[in-house]
């Protein structure tokens, strides 16, 4: 691939590696990696070129070099270290007794961690605290730092100092003085700015006057302040706060590894608080002002529940059966560490008890909990969590979705509401019962907000609902942290740092999740089907061909029957696409759900697949990634799916990862490394399927899973025993895909949880019929009917009809 | 009379040669390159178009190769 990008010139090395420092000196040693090769202004180009590799366009594009084209919010380490060529360390300085040292602390800010260094577990927990892990495989993690990981370390505790020493100890070169400075700098601003609810309204506040003054000269903050009454001074004044001092007495006293310099200035006595009201629509723009990137003073955001005597005391313990694993009391610990409770975010692998950290974290706070979540199976999953863990009963948990008979609020003074992000961002129309619900939402204090799956939060429909509620602590739960726009970084002032992120090869090994063997089975296509997939009249049917590849289809029923039989396992097909949902399952004679599968059925075929061992096999579009909870899966094929979107992959990953029983009939002491889950994708060669089967899986290849590619899969196989073996059934396959309408050929049309452009094929929006106003109110002998289009059903009971009206009931229903 | 024409014979698999065969097909009358189609796996094309073939099926393999960027 080499010659290619040098013909580009050099005006493109600018942009081909986005972070490429400015060279200030030392290219030679970097001949020999053409690819991120940049010339200095001065240098002699000619000489450099001698290998015989060289292109003119080098000498053309020296003046025509690009800089650094884009420069981040939070300008990160690797944009300011001049060292010279990538990856080139050779100016560290070994300790001695380097080999007993697990880290590798490059002046670039990335961090690579030995695991096989005997104090691999220490280190690794520190380094989650400190720094943003990147790629973590078996044998060497890489770690980053970073402005946010650093104000995430400070927020739970970490000073300035504790992390330097740390790092140089357990590093094996001796700590760059870039790395240093990089900390120190970072570190500096926080804990001078604090953002507090109380009494229902948000106030700035500062024992620095003349921090907050640098505030409001920013014009954002400026325009979110609230005016309180109308002074003469034209809102110069802030409001000096006495009470709050005793708050900060108590600070110094109860957390002594808080007590830096810092904490030290600000705990003076004689010290008063002064505080600006802000709007609360407008606090998460004030919250991303004052990120590092912008103003750098990061707001310290912590809800001191112990002494909160405003909100009312909930009453909710856990359950004393209940064991926390190890890395559960970790993420509480990062959570609660000095007694108050930060907001954040805690990531854990799907399947590993998130839900009982969420739960946890409310029976810690006591007070009222608003608990976020996707849609409205989960709302009846985490009321069935909550009541299965805590000692709370049904009237204090309450519900409110779109179905008709959850519209609740709780009885008594304080409780649990489970709600969606749709209930609660809803700009429309509501009905009687859903406002009164909704003020009564929004009118009170928090003082936990729980959001499960925090990664849809950012999309422009669902960030509202953060100036909606008004919290005291918010908690962010989720398996993902990925979106495919960038939006990911802004959770870091919707909600606050990352707290605590689980390494999932470590919770595999400790038996907490199922050992998944991860295959990607290359199919390739037919000669019919691969001549379709190339004319160019049938580009909007490239993903149909793709995905209807008789090869893939047979590898598909090989891997059913081969599970199914030999091993006896409960498997899940996923397709996106509805039609070769269809096609799949009824040619496999095997039970599907898709979003127009009425509840009533799912409900049935979902048991069927839980309990009966002659269903094994179902098949499942896009509805299954999220909102259907089956434990018992072991094998998971998928067939076809959303672009590249890596979220969705690990989400369905997490469907098998929930840890698994020994299977019927293996030995006595399974052995560590044997697989108890399978992960397939197949994927058609040579088509736009291989890019989106690479992207997708650079999550989970970044946690650590590695791929097994396989292509001789049905080497093995009989195919003349497969369904479409045979070439006249392929071409008759072929017939009936492109007969397929336009709108088959799309996605299903779920709400997009991750900011892909939408796949869409022209859809109809509208449907116009001819009529008239009367016909709607019965004159033309049509009725008019109300009815749901899908969501949640449940049977209507049948009601007992007075003798005159009976026929007609049962005439009409 | 026989008549012999000078060109290239390529030696490929099925899924390159209905690539190469839909290249033909996309190209006007007179840039024709394709000058006999031998069976599953052989082609006989004009000689001075492989190295260009070559050039297309690299574009072509790059395409859906996803290659992850260097994260900072």
């Amino acid at each position: 691939m080499a010659p290619k990008k040098q013909a580009r010139g050099g005006k493109s090395k600018g942009t081909d590696a986005p972070s490429a420092p400015r060279t200030s000196g030392r290219p030679r040693k970097s001949k020999s990696k053409n690819e991120d090769y940049v010339p200095e202004e001065d240098e002699d180009v000619d000489e450099v070129m001698v290998d015989g590799e060289g292109d003119t366009p080098y000498v053309d594009g020296l003046d025509t070099f690009a800089d650094d084209s884009d420069v981040s919010d939070a300008d990160t380490l690797a944009d300011r270290w001049e060292g010279g060529a990538i990856g080139d360390f050779t100016g560290l300085k070994l300790k001695d007794d380097h080999a007993n040292r697990p880290l590798w602390v490059c002046p670039d800010g990335h961090i690579y961690l030995e695991t096989f260094s005997p104090i691999y577990k220490q280190a690794c927990d520190f380094l989650i605290a400190v720094a943003e892990p990147v790629c973590r495989p078996e044998c060497v993690h890489e770690y980053n730092l970073t402005p946010h990981s650093l104000y995430a370390a400070v927020s739970v505790g970490l000073t300035t100092q504790t992390i330097i020493n740390v790092l140089g100890r357990l590093s094996k070169a001796e700590l760059p003085e870039e790395i240093r400075d990089f900390v120190q700098k970072s570190t500096s601003n926080y804990g001078k700015v604090k953002l507090v609810l109380q009494r229902n309204k948000f106030f700035v506040e500062s024992p620095y006057p003349e921090i907050l003054k640098e505030l409001l000269d920013d014009d954002t903050i400026k325009g979110a302040r609230v005016q309180a009454e109308e002074d003469g001074n034209g809102g110069d004044t802030f409001v000096v706060a006495p009470a709050l001092r005793e708050a900060i007495a108590v600070d110094l006293a109860t957390d002594g590894d808080e007590a830096g310099k810092d904490a030290m200035e600000v705990a003076a006595p004689e010290k008063e608080l002064h505080s600006f009201e802000i709007n609360p629509v407008k606090v998460e723009h004030v919250k991303r002002r004052c990120l590092p990137g912008a103003l750098d003073y990061p707001m310290l955001e912590e809800y001191d529940f112990r002494n909160d005597s405003v909100n009312p005391h909930l009453n909710i313990e856990l359950k004393p059966n209940v064991d926390l694993r190890p890395y559960q009391d970790k993420s509480m610990a990062k959570m609660f560490g000095n007694g108050r409770a930060r907001s954040g975010i805690i990531v854990l692998p799907c399947g590993a008890g998130k839900s009982l950290v969420g739960i946890s974290a409310a029976a810690r706070v006591k007070k009222s909990v608003l608990c976020l979540v996707t849609n409205n199976v989960s709302v009846d999953q985490w009321r069935h969590q909550f009541q299965l863990w805590t000692n709370l009963q049904g009237h204090q948990i309450a519900r409110f979705t779109s179905d008709q008979n959850a519209k609740e609020m709780f009885a008594g003074a304080s409780g649990i509401v489970i709600t969606t992000y749709s209930m609660v961002a809803y700009s429309g129309r509501r009905s009687e019962e859903s406002t009164k619900v909704m003020e009564a939402i929004a009118g009170r204090e928090w003082g936990l907000l729980l959001l499960d799956e925090v990664h849809v939060v950012p999309a422009q429909m669902f960030r509202k609902v953060i100036g909606i509620v008004k919290a005291h602590c918010k908690l962010g739960l989720t398996a993902t942290l990925v979106r495919e726009d960038e939006l990911i970084s802004d959770l870091n002032f919707l909600i606050g740092p990352k707290l605590y992120e689980a390494n999932w090869l470590d919770l595999t090994r400790a038996g907490h999740i199922a050992n998944v063997q991860c295959v990607e089975v290359w199919c390739p296509m037919t000669k019919e089907f691969f001549k379709e997939y190339l004319r160019p009249e049938n580009s909007a049917k490239k993903q149909l061909l793709y995905v209807m590849n008789p090869n893939k289809f047979m590898a598909c029923e090989f891997l059913v029957n081969y599970h199914e039989r030999m091993r006896g396992d409960k498997i899940i097909v996923f397709s996106d696409n509805i039609f070769a949902l269809r096609e799949y399952a009824r040619r496999m004679h095997k039970p599907f759900i898709y979003g127009a599968t009425g509840h009533a059925e799912r409900t049935q075929v979902l048991h069927a697949f839980k309990h009966k061992p002659e269903v094994n096999t179902i098949f499942l579009s896009k509805v299954g990634d999220n909102s259907i909870d089956i434990p018992e899966a072991n094998v998971l094929i998928q067939v076809s799916s959303h672009a590249g979107s890596r979220r969705q992959e690990a989400q369905r990953l997490g469907r098998i990862l929930r840890a698994k029983p020994k299977p019927a009939g293996a030995g006595s002491g399974e052995p560590a490394d044997e697989y108890n889950a399978f992960f397939y994708t197949l994927v058609s060669q040579d088509t736009q399927e291989m890019y989106f089967s690479s992207k997708r899986q650079q999550f989970l290849v970044d946690q650590g899973y590695a791929f097994k590619v396989v292509t001789n899969l049905l080497d093995s196989a009989d195919t003349a025993s497969l369904q479409l073996g045979g070439r006249d059934a392929q071409l008759d396959l072929l017939a009936r895909v492109l007969a397929a309408g336009e709108e088959d050929a799309a996605t299903e049309d779920l709400a997009d949880a991750d900011g892909l452009p939408r796949q869409r094929v022209s859809q109809v929006v509208a449907r116009r019929t001819k009529g008239s106003i009367s016909t709607l109110t019965g004159a033309d002998g049509r009725t008019y009917m109300e009815y749901h289009t899908g969501g949640q059903r449940k049977a209507k009971p049948l009601k007992r009809k007075h003798a005159l009206f009976r026929q007609r009931a049962q005439g009409l229903f | 009379m026989v008549t012999a024409t000078p060109g290239e014979l390529l030696t490929c698999d099925v899924p390159t040669r209905e690539f190469i065969i839909s290249l033909n097909a996309s190209r006007s009358q007179d840039s024709k390159f394709l000058l006999e189609d031998l069976d599953d796996t052989h082609l006989f094309v004009k000689k001075e178009k492989v190295p260009w073939l070559r050039e297309q099926m690299q574009d072509f393999q790059s395409q859906i190769t996803f290659e992850a960027p260097r994260r900072t």
